[in-house]
C-alpha cells in the first residue's frame, strides 16, 4: 500500500473518531469541552459559550491580542465560520491564500482501506496536515510575525475546522509544540490499531 | 499567578513576586535603587530605611527583586496591610508580637518576660505557638473575632509592656544570630498619614525604626519628619522613563507584540512613567482593539477614558484646582505644600492619589519636579510632543479631533489652556461606561474566563432586580465554563461591625477556582471602605465581582485610592430587556439540556432559569 493510502486512512480515522460527534448530545458535549479548553491554551481569549437555537449551535472564539474573532454556527446541513479582524481597517492589511505541496492532504472521501501498518511519523504528518499546517490555508495577517497563523481551507469537517482554528489562535511556538505532542499521544499507533472513539475530554486534555 | 513564558501576561499591575515572574517580566533599570538596597542590607550599621514611591510605581516589585534576585532575604517580615488582623493599637502590637514569637520559637530563643500564654485564656493549650497563630491570623468566625478583639483590648491597655517585650525578643534574636536582623515592613504605604489607623501603627513603626528595618511607604510619607520612624534615610522610587515603559509593555505582550508595537509610545506617554498605569492602558487598548474591534485611534481614546475612570475619576468638587494649575505651570511642587501635621494637605492628597506625578528626586529638596497625571490633561497637549511617525500622526489626529475625548467632553480642547480644560472637566458630566448585561459579560469575560488571571470588577447598579439578573447571568456563564463555585457574599446581611470579618472568613477557596460575588452594604460606611482599601493586597489572589449602588459609587472611589488600583469599574444599565431576549436565554438552557451535568453545569442551569424567569416577567410573557 502506498504511503498516500495509509495516510488517507489515518486522516479519516482521526476525523471519524475525534471530530465527528454523531448526534446533538455528542456535539454539545464536544463544544462544551472546546469552550472549556480555550482559556488554558489561548492568550487573552475572546469567548462566547455555545448556545443551541433552532437546532443550530453557535458561539464565538478569538484572541484579543491577535485582533481576531471567529463566530461559528454549526447545524446538520451546513456550517459557517465568520472571521472578524480589526486590522482590516489598517491599510497594510491583506490576506494570503497559500498552498504548501509538501504537506499531506486528502480529499473528502476515504480511499479503499488497506491494513498495512502505518508508522507514527505518518500519523504525525497527518496531524500536521489536519491541525498545525494544513496544505491549503489562509493567512489573514499581514505582519511577518503572524505568518504562522494558517486557517485550513481544505478541511471538510466543521468540528475539525473549529479545533484547527483554536490551535492557530495561539502563536506561542512552545505551547503549539506542547499541544501537538499531546495530540500525538492521543492519536498514537496503539489507538490507530483499535480505532476507538476519542472522547472530547481526552481530545482537549480536560 | 501563572505566567506564560512567551505569551501575553496581563494583570492589574500586581507586584512581581516569584523568580519566574521576575525572570520573565522584570525590567532591570533600577540598578541604582537596587544597589542602594543591597548596600543597606549588607551593611552592619543599625539603620532603618524608607523605600518610598507613588502608588503603582513598583515599590513592591523592587523589594521582590531585592529578595529573590539579589538573595537579600528578610529575617523578619511584617506585612501590616495584608496580615494584621485588626487595624487598632492592640491589633498592630499583637501582630508584631505574634510574628516575633514565631521567629523566637523557630530560632529556639527564649521569649522574654511580658505577656505570657497564660494571659491569653483563648490559648487552651497555653502554648506560644497557638498565641502566635491567634495574633497573626484573620478570625474565621464572629466568635473568633470577639475573642481576638478582647485580646487586642488587653494588649492595648498594656502597650508599653508589649513594646518592651517585642524589643527584648528582637535583641534576643540578634544575640542568637550574632548579627543585626534585617526586618522588612511591607504595606506601610497603605496607611495614609493623619488617619486613625496610621496613628495606631506609628508606635510600632517607631520601635522597629530602632532596628535595621526597611519600610515600604508612599512618597507622601517621605515628606516631613513628624515621627521618629520617618526620620530614617530615604530611598525614592521614581517613575520610569517612557522608553522603559515601552520595554516593559513589550515584555508583557510576548510574541504578540507585533500588533501593538506601534501604539506603545503613545501609551507610554499617557502612563506618566507609572508602570501600573501603563499596563492598564495597554490592557484596555488591547480589549478595545481585539474584542470591541475599535480602530486604533478610538481604541486609545477608550483606553485613556477607562483607566482614568478606574484610577482617577474625581469627586469634582474636591479637585485642588489651584494646586494642579500651579504644578502644571511651574513643573514642580514645593515640599512645604505637602508637609503637614495631621491629615493630608490638598497637595499631598493630589500626590497620594496620583493626580500629580512626582519626577526624579531633586537636589533641592524644596522643589520636587512634578506634573499633572497625563490622563487629566488635554489629549492634544499630551500627544503634541510625540515623535513623528505614521502611527503617531494618527494618534495626534485623534487628539485633535476629540480634544480631551478620553474624558467624554464635547468641547474642543485644542485651543484651550490646561487651566481652562481643568475648569471644564470639573463641571462636566461623568463619562463612565454604562453597559447592559451582555456588554458587561463581554467586558469582564477576558478576566472571568481566564485560567491565569484573577481580576476584580466593581459594578454599580440602580435596579436591584437587574443587578440580581446580572449576577445570575455572569455566574451561569462562568459555571458553564467550569469556573466554579460562584460564592455570593452579602455584606448588608452582616452586622455593621462584623462585615470585614464576614468577608474574610468567606474567602476560603485555596485552589483559586472560586469567583466571589460581593454585595456591598447600602450605603457602605466609611470605616468599612477604609479597611477594605488598606486590605487591598489581601484580595490579589481572588477573582471578585463587587456590586454597589450607583449612588454609593462616588464614596467607594473616594475611599479606595488603593483598592481602585486593582479594580475595573462599570455601571450596569437600568434596562434588562434591551440586552437579554428570552429566546437567547432559552438557547443557553437548550444547550445545557443536552449536556450530562456535573455540579457547575447544574449551577449554570439554575442560574439561567432564574434569569429567564426575570426576563419573562419583565416582558409579561
Amino acid at each position: 500500500m502506498s504511503a498516500e493510502r495509509r495516510r488517507t486512512h489515518i486522516w479519516h480515522a482521526i476525523i471519524r473518531n475525534a471530530f465527528a460527534p454523531s448526534n446533538a448530545v455528542a456535539q454539545a458535549t464536544w463544544l462544551n469541552c472546546f469552550a472549556r479548553a480555550i482559556p488554558g491554551y489561548v492568550d487573552n481569549p475572546i469567548l462566547e459559550n455555545p448556545r443551541n437555537l433552532h437546532e443550530a449551535f453557535y458561539g464565538k472564539v478569538g484572541c484579543g491580542s491577535l485582533d481576531f474573532t471567529c463566530e461559528y454556527r454549526i447545524q446538520s446541513d451546513r456550517a459557517q465560520f465568520d472571521f472578524f479582524v480589526s486590522s482590516l481597517s489598517s491599510p497594510s492589511w491583506h490576506s494570503q491564500y497559500g498552498i504548501d505541496w509538501n504537506v499531506f492532504a486528502c480529499g473528502a472521501s476515504e480511499l479503499e482501506v488497506d491494513r498495512d501498518p502505518p508508522c507514527q511519523d505518518e500519523v504525525d504528518e497527518v496531524l500536521r496536515g489536519l491541525i498545525s499546517h494544513p496544505r491549503s490555508h489562509l493567512h489573514v495577517f499581514s505582519d511577518r510575525a503572524r505568518h504562522e497563523i494558517r486557517l485550513g481551507t481544505g478541511l471538510h469537517a466543521p468540528f475539525l475546522f473549529l479545533f484547527q482554528v483554536r490551535f492557530q489562535l495561539c502563536i506561542d511556538d512552545a505551547r503549539r509544540q506542547q499541544e501537538m505532542d499531546r495530540l500525538k499521544q492521543v492519536f498514537n499507533l496503539n489507538w490507530l490499531t483499535r480505532e476507538r472513539v476519542i472522547s472530547p475530554q481526552t481530545l482537549f486534555g480536560l | 499567578m501563572k505566567r506564560q513564558p512567551n505569551g501575553v501576561n496581563f494583570d492589574e499591575g500586581l507586584a512581581l513576586q516569584t523568580a519566574e515572574e521576575l525572570s520573565l517580566l522584570y525590567v532591570d533599570v533600577r540598578s541604582e535603587e537596587i544597589g542602594r538596597l543591597v548596600e543597606w542590607y549588607n551593611s552592619e550599621e543599625r539603620e532603618a530605611l524608607l523605600l518610598g514611591g507613588q502608588i503603582g510605581v513598583g515599590k513592591s516589585t523592587l523589594l521582590s527583586a531585592l529578595t529573590v534576585r539579589e538573595g537579600c532575604k528578610p529575617d523578619v517580615l511584617f506585612a501590616f496591610d495584608r496580615e494584621t488582623p485588626a487595624f487598632s493599637p492592640g491589633g498592630f502590637w499583637g501582630y508584631i508580637l505574634g510574628r516575633l514569637v514565631e521567629s523566637a520559637l523557630h530560632d529556639a530563643v527564649v521569649i522574654p518576660n511580658g505577656f505570657a500564654p497564660s494571659d491569653f485564656p483563648e490559648a487552651e493549650t497555653g502554648d506560644w505557638s497557638f498565641v502566635a497563630r491567634l495574633l497573626t491570623s484573620f478570625p474565621k468566625s464572629m466568635a473568633e473575632n470577639d475573642r481576638l478583639s478582647a485580646v487586642h483590648s488587653r494588649i492595648a491597655e498594656r502597650a508599653g509592656l508589649v513594646g518592651r517585650q517585642c524589643k527584648a525578643i528582637l535583641r534576643a534574636l540578634e544575640e542568637k544570630s550574632g548579627r543585626l536582623l534585617r526586618i522588612f515592613c511591607e504595606g506601610v504605604d497603605k496607611f495614609v498619614p493623619g488617619t486613625p489607623d496610621m496613628q495606631s501603627l506609628v508606635p510600632v513603626l517607631n520601635l522597629l525604626a530602632e532596628f535595621k528595618t526597611v519600610f515600604e511607604v508612599n512618597v507622601v510619607h517621605l515628606f516631613g519628619d513628624e515621627w521618629k520612624w520617618q526620620r530614617a534615610p530615604r530611598l525614592y522610587v521614581s517613575p520610569f522613563e517612557e522608553s522603559t515603559i515601552v520595554d516593559l509593555l513589550l515584555q508583557r505582550l510576548g510574541v504578540y507584540e507585533a500588533g501593538r508595537r506601534d501604539v506603545l509610545p503613545a501609551i507610554a506617554r499617557f502612563s506618566g512613567g507609572n508602570p501600573r498605569q501603563g499596563l492598564r492602558l495597554l490592557m484596555a487598548y488591547d480589549y478595545a482593539r481585539g474584542a470591541k474591534r475599535k480602530p486604533k485611534e478610538d481604541a486609545l481614546g477608550y483606553a485613556c477614558q477607562r483607566v482614568r475612570d478606574d484610577y482617577l475619576r474625581l469627586s469634582f468638587d474636591a479637585i485642588p484646582r489651584e494646586i494642579l494649575e500651579t504644578v502644571d505651570r511651574d513643573g514642580f511642587l514645593k515640599s512645604g505644600m505637602v508637609v503637614g501635621v495631621g491629615p493630608l494637605t490638598p497637595a499631598a492628597n493630589a500626590v497620594y492619589k496620583n493626580w500629580l506625578i512626582l519626577g526624579r528626586k531633586p537636589e533641592d529638596d524644596d522643589k520636587w519636579p512634578a506634573r499633572l497625571n497625563p490622563l487629566l490633561k488635554s489629549a492634544v497637549l499630551v500627544t503634541d510632543a510625540l515623535p513623528d511617525s505614521p502611527e503617531m500622526a494618527a494618534i495626534k489626529r485623534w487628539a485633535k479631533r476629540y480634544g480631551v475625548s478620553p474624558y467624554g467632553l464635547d468641547f474642543d480642547a485644542s485651543r484651550k489652556s490646561s487651566a481652562e480644560v481643568l475648569s471644564e472637566i470639573s463641571s462636566s458630566f461623568s463619562s463612565m461606561d454604562v453597559l447592559n448585561i451582555v456588554e458587561l459579560l463581554d467586558t469582564v469575560a477576558a478576566a472571568l474566563f481566564s485560567a491565569d488571571r484573577c481580576d476584580r470588577v466593581l459594578i454599580a447598579y440602580r435596579e436591584p432586580s437587574v443587578m440580581e439578573a446580572a449576577r445570575d447571568y455572569l455566574a451561569g456563564k462562568a459555571s458553564e465554563m467550569g469556573f466554579w463555585p460562584v460564592v455570593s457574599i452579602d455584606l448588608e446581611a452582616a452586622p455593621a461591625g462584623e462585615r470585614e470579618v464576614a468577608l474574610f472568613s468567606a474567602l476560603s477557596d485555596q485552589k483559586g477556582h472560586a469567583i466571589y460575588s460581593i454585595l456591598l452594604p447600602q450605603p457602605p460606611d466609611k470605616l468599612l471602605l477604609g479597611q477594605l482599601d488598606r486590605r487591598r493586597d489581601v484580595f490579589v489572589p481572588y477573582e471578585m465581582l463587587w456590586w454597589v449602588r450607583v449612588e454609593d459609587l462616588p464614596i467607594c472611589l473616594q475611599e479606595w485610592p488603593q483598592l481602585r488600583q486593582l479594580l475595573s469599574v462599570y455601571i450596569l444599565e437600568d434596562g434588562l430587556l434591551g440586552s437579554l431576549k428570552p429566546e437567547e436565554v432559552q438557547a443557553d438552557l437548550d444547550y445545557l439540556a443536552l449536556l450530562e451535568k456535573d455540579e457547575p453545569l447544574h449551577e449554570a442551569e439554575r442560574r439561567f432559569q432564574q434569569v429567564l424567569k426575570v426576563v419573562r416577567e419583565r416582558r409579561g410573557t
